[in-house]
């Protein structure tokens, strides 16, 4: 999914002579920033299991 | 915890099924041989029994090795980390020199990604680090647990780190762009000089194949263990990968210091419980290896050390590649290079 929005935003930046330099560069970093947040999301989940299974883990202390 | 006589059978039924060693390996038994007679002068049947044991599993264990076996978790970051700390301190140095303000921005970026790296592998080599003698003397289930706390914790906070500094700099990159494509602030940065920003974006993207390269080598795209036939079925057979081989052979060296250490003090019973304790802890450990990924059960296999690390390097060879085709194609069109501090940031 990154890769494709990453060459999508490159292509509108090099097709479109309407579109600035600054405005093209300002969309890429846009769509990439927005993948890489939805990209975290599998990585958060992993925190959150991690640390729920942390407190598991801690009230069951086999002494 | 079962009787010694009848852990002796299993550990002798291990080494028949789960852990015969190969044929190929024939020349490095000879050579112990001479060590496995010592090993039962001076430890007794039972000492010697364990030492015998020990090097057989390792035999075995080391039988799945080949040249083609992935690199362990540590050295791919290792590599990862060292590259980008090289490859930070020059680009630092030329954008001083150069005066370029997006390439020291770059380096800072980068700067951040090395710091993944550090705190991975740190997490890592305490992760594989053997128990202590100490703890191998404690209750099968206390170091087993104190084992998979400290583990969790390491696949917490590092991670964690990472990426709420990538998310800080992710939300400021939005801001700005924001800023730059709604309020018209942003306004195009003369860099001093585009060639050589053009030629560190190109070892730079040489740097992030290679760093990509071995964490695919390392079977940790994204994180995520590959669960091919050929893991599937060296599972099946009880070999192990080679971060899970090289944590189970400092264990057993672990235990082989002990024994060493211990067995003078020991009369034969005391052998006999010193063997099943020896037993339990490395079938705990198996265990615990063998299901390294614990996280299996909600996530796949999953380290997340390893799945924080190849986030960031993934976000940062991603945004290379918008400024790498940006700046190329509008090079060869306009005759205009179109670098922008913001695409820097991140590149």
């Amino acid at each position: 999914m990154r890769s494709l929005a990453v060459l999508v935003a490159a292509a509108i930046a090099c097709l479109f002579d309407s579109v600035s330099p600054a405005s093209a560069d300002s969309c890429a970093a846009i769509v990439v920033s927005i993948t890489i947040l939805v990209s975290l999301i599998p990585l958060l989940r992993g925190l959150y299991m991690t640390a729920r299974q942390i407190i598991i883990e801690t009230k069951n202390v086999p002494y | 915890m079962a009787p010694p006589d009848s852990g002796i059978a299993n550990y002798d039924s291990m080494m028949d099924h789960g852990f015969k060693h190969s044929s190929t390996e024939a020349t490095v038994d000879d050579s112990a041989d001479d060590y496995n007679d010592y090993n039962h002068a001076k430890h007794g049947k039972y000492g010697s029994k364990i030492m015998e044991s020990t090097r057989s599993l390792l035999h075995g264990v080391s039988g799945g090795a080949t040249s083609g076996e992935p690199p362990s978790n540590e050295y791919v970051l290792n590599v990862a980390f060292i590259s980008f700390v090289g490859f930070m301190g020059v680009q630092a140095f030329f954008a001083l020199i150069a005066n370029s303000e997006s390439m020291l921005e770059d380096s800072e970026a980068m700067s951040v990604d090395a710091l993944t790296y550090l705190f991975n592998m740190w997490a890592e080599r305490i992760k594989n680090r053997p128990p202590t003698a100490e703890e191998l003397l404690l209750p099968v289930a206390v170091r087993e647990h104190r084992i998979e706390l400290k583990r969790l914790y390491l696949e917490l906070v590092p991670p964690l780190i990472s990426v709420v500094t990538l998310i800080c700099v992710t939300i400021n990159a939005l801001q700005q762009a924001y800023s730059t494509l709604f309020a018209g602030e942003g306004e195009e940065e003369e860099d001093v000089s585009a060639g050589l920003m053009l030629f560190f974006s190109g070892l730079n993207l040489v740097l992030d194949v290679v760093n990509v390269t071995c964490f695919a080598r390392a079977n940790q795209a994204y994180g995520l263990q590959k669960q091919t036939q050929q893991t599937r079925d060296n599972e099946a057979a009880g070999l192990m990968n080679a971060s899970t081989r090289n944590h189970f052979q400092q264990h057993l060296e672990a235990a082989q210091l002990l024994i060493v250490e211990k067995d003078e003090e020991l009369e034969e019973d005391d052998n006999h419980n010193h063997l099943s304790m020896l037993q339990g802890s490395d079938m705990a450990l198996t265990d615990h290896t063998t299901h390294d990924g614990y996280l299996e059960s909600w996530f796949g296999n999953v380290n997340l050390n390893m799945c924080s690390a190849w986030t960031v390097g993934y976000f940062f060879y991603f945004i290379f590649w918008v400024a790498a085709i940006v700046a190329t194609t509008k090079e060869c069109v306009d005759g205009v290079m179109v670098f922008s501090p913001f695409i820097f940031r991140f590149s």
